[in-house]
């Protein structure tokens, strides 16, 4: 329980950026998962725990009308005045500006190692759409550090 | 539907569109004939009509392209992908080792990969502050199962202890089961009401002795068997004939010590006295009369015999329950109470507990209701 808590905090606060937010949608995914365990396979309680927390957090990102597919930002966009340390951060920002589908998918992909078929199962995408978004997420991401490399 | 000047544009509109039939078609060109003036306002009809472009996306074959490598060979075109596909575990070792050689022999190519490398995410640990809060309570869950439990335990016995009737021993405390009414058992061995004590020879006598020591003490109770006893009556009634007042009975206690029968585990060894209970008798203790009367022994309750050793440690019990509740200031009825709420709560019954009051608002009984029963019972005077 404790890695999985710690993991799935993570993703949830990566995503909706509001520590209090991100602790309720945990403390809520924990609470069905209780509930619900009777009929949780062992194997899969970590694929409940993202299943249900992503569309917690799809439920309260909408709620708050945080919820917007926006295109990614153009490299232009990228505000030049900035200074950023290391890559990391580079990469940070990168990711918050993606399109929601492809930051979920590519943060489940990198931070927990889920397969395709996981990802899809979790975010209810085919297999082919979780691909598309996560080759498009690189790229985006590529380019975005690629550009930001220069400006430095 | 006529064609006039109002309507002739919405015919020409059909007839762009070629939505006219041939007949409807037929009627706007005589209308135009005879209205020209109308004809000299139209455009061309040649040019209303737009040819549809054929327009083709310059990356069509992108859209079709697929993203698997099953066959693939790595090329400066797909370099991308499969930079992608490698970070992502999806190639095969051939399509790997491609890459890799490609890599290696082209810096541009390596500074390409070294980017791709760097789109992938770190995980880093963020502890989740709340964990505790995320555990589910079993222990709370067992505490409450517990209590329930004990609850359910101590409303059954209260409700058996509400449901007999206890030995109530009036006067005397010189208590003989009813032959009638009770029959004997090896527990409650039959005596026989209005018998000569003497007459005991024939008939064991099986007493319970209560010895009021002391005005306000707990009174001693005891179960003697029959073969002790009948020794006993044999010597009491020796002593009758020798018109000794009281009998001292202390030997009883001893007896008890020599005897298998009396049962010394549960109580402490009491002296028991007949001898109180026969100086009650005047006739008999005063031996004023040469002529010994029969004992006249009190009419009571059938179902009032000899105590056993359960209903002796009942009375410790009751007494334990008794102090504890006084000390705790705890009601019986909210004990009772407490444990019908566990027998609901472990069995979804919906048992309540009711108590019936007197007119001085004094409880006097209790009532058991649910949707199945209903019964009510008054409440015993100790309780």
């Amino acid at each position: 329980m404790d890695a999985y808590a710690d993991n799935l905090y993570r993703f949830v606060l990566k995503n909706l950026k509001n520590e209090a937010m991100a602790a309720d949608v945990v403390q809520d995914t924990f609470e069905k998962l209780w509930i619900k365990l009777e009929d949780v396979s062992g194997l899969k309680v970590k694929t409940y725990l993202f299943t249900s927390a992503y569309h917690t957090m799809i439920d309260y990102i909408r709620k708050e009308k945080r919820y917007a597919d926006t295109d990614p930002v153009t490299l232009n966009e990228a505000n030049e005045s900035e200074h950023y340390s290391d890559l990391a951060e580079i990469l940070e920002r990168a990711v918050q500006n993606l399109p929601e589908d492809q930051k979920v998918v590519v943060m489940l992909r990198d931070y927990e190692g889920y397969s395709y078929r996981e990802i899809a199962e979790i975010t209810k995408l085919s297999e082919s759409q979780v691909k598309v978004y996560i080759y498009r997420a690189r790229v985006y991401l590529k380019n975005y550090i690629g550009s930001m490399e220069q400006v430095i | 539907m006529d064609i006039n000047r109002n309507n002739y544009e919405a015919f020409l509109l059909d007839l762009l569109e070629g939505r006219l039939s041939v007949k409807e078609e037929q009627k706007l060109n005589d209308f135009l004939k005879h209205h020209p003036e109308y004809v000299a306002d139209l455009p061309d009809l040649d040019l209303l009509s737009l040819e549809r472009p054929r327009l083709t996306y310059p990356r069509r074959d992108q859209l079709k392209k697929e993203m698997t490598l099953a066959d693939a060979h790595i090329s400066a075109a797909n370099f991308d992908l499969f930079s992608i596909a490698r970070m992502e575990g999806d190639l095969s070792s051939q399509q790997e080792e491609e890459h890799r050689y490609m890599v290696s022999v082209d810096d541009r190519r390596l500074k390409e990969w070294s980017a791709w490398q760097n789109t992938r995410l770190v995980p880093e640990h963020i502890p989740f502050p709340g964990k505790k809060k995320l555990r589910r309570n079993k222990a709370v869950n067992g505490r409450v199962l517990w209590l329930s439990i004990l609850s359910a335990a101590a409303s059954l016995t209260l409700v058996l202890v509400l449901l007999r009737i206890d030995p109530v021993v009036p006067g005397s405390g010189l208590s003989v089961a009813d032959p009638e009414k009770s029959p004997p058992t090896l527990e409650q061995p039959t005596a026989v009401p209005e018998t000569p004590l003497y007459a005991a020879e024939e008939t064991p006598l099986t007493a319970v002795e209560e010895t009021p020591r002391t005005s306000d003490k707990e009174v001693p109770k005891a179960v003697i068997d029959k073969e002790p006893l009948l020794a006993l009556q044999e010597d009491a009634a020796v002593a009758v004939k020798n018109q000794e007042p009281e009998i001292m009975l202390e030997t009883l206690a001893e007896l008890g010590e020599s005897s298998p029968q009396i049962i010394p585990e549960t109580i402490e060894p009491r002296p028991l006295r007949i001898a109180g209970q026969l100086s009650s008798n005047a006739e008999l203790a005063t031996g004023s009369s040469d002529r010994i009367e029969p004992l006249q022994l009190p009419q009571v309750s059938p179902n009032l015999s000899s105590l056993s050793v359960a209903q002796l440690t009942e009375l410790d019990r009751k007494k334990l329950i008794s102090d504890f509740a006084r000390e705790h200031d705890i009601s019986v009825m909210s004990v009772a109470n407490a444990g019908i709420n566990g027998i609901n709560k472990l069995t979804g019954s919906d048992i309540s507990l009711l108590a019936s009051r007197d007119e001085n608002g004094e409880v006097s009984g209790f009532r058991l209701k649910s949707k199945r029963f209903s019964f009510s019972r008054p409440l015993a005077r100790e309780q």
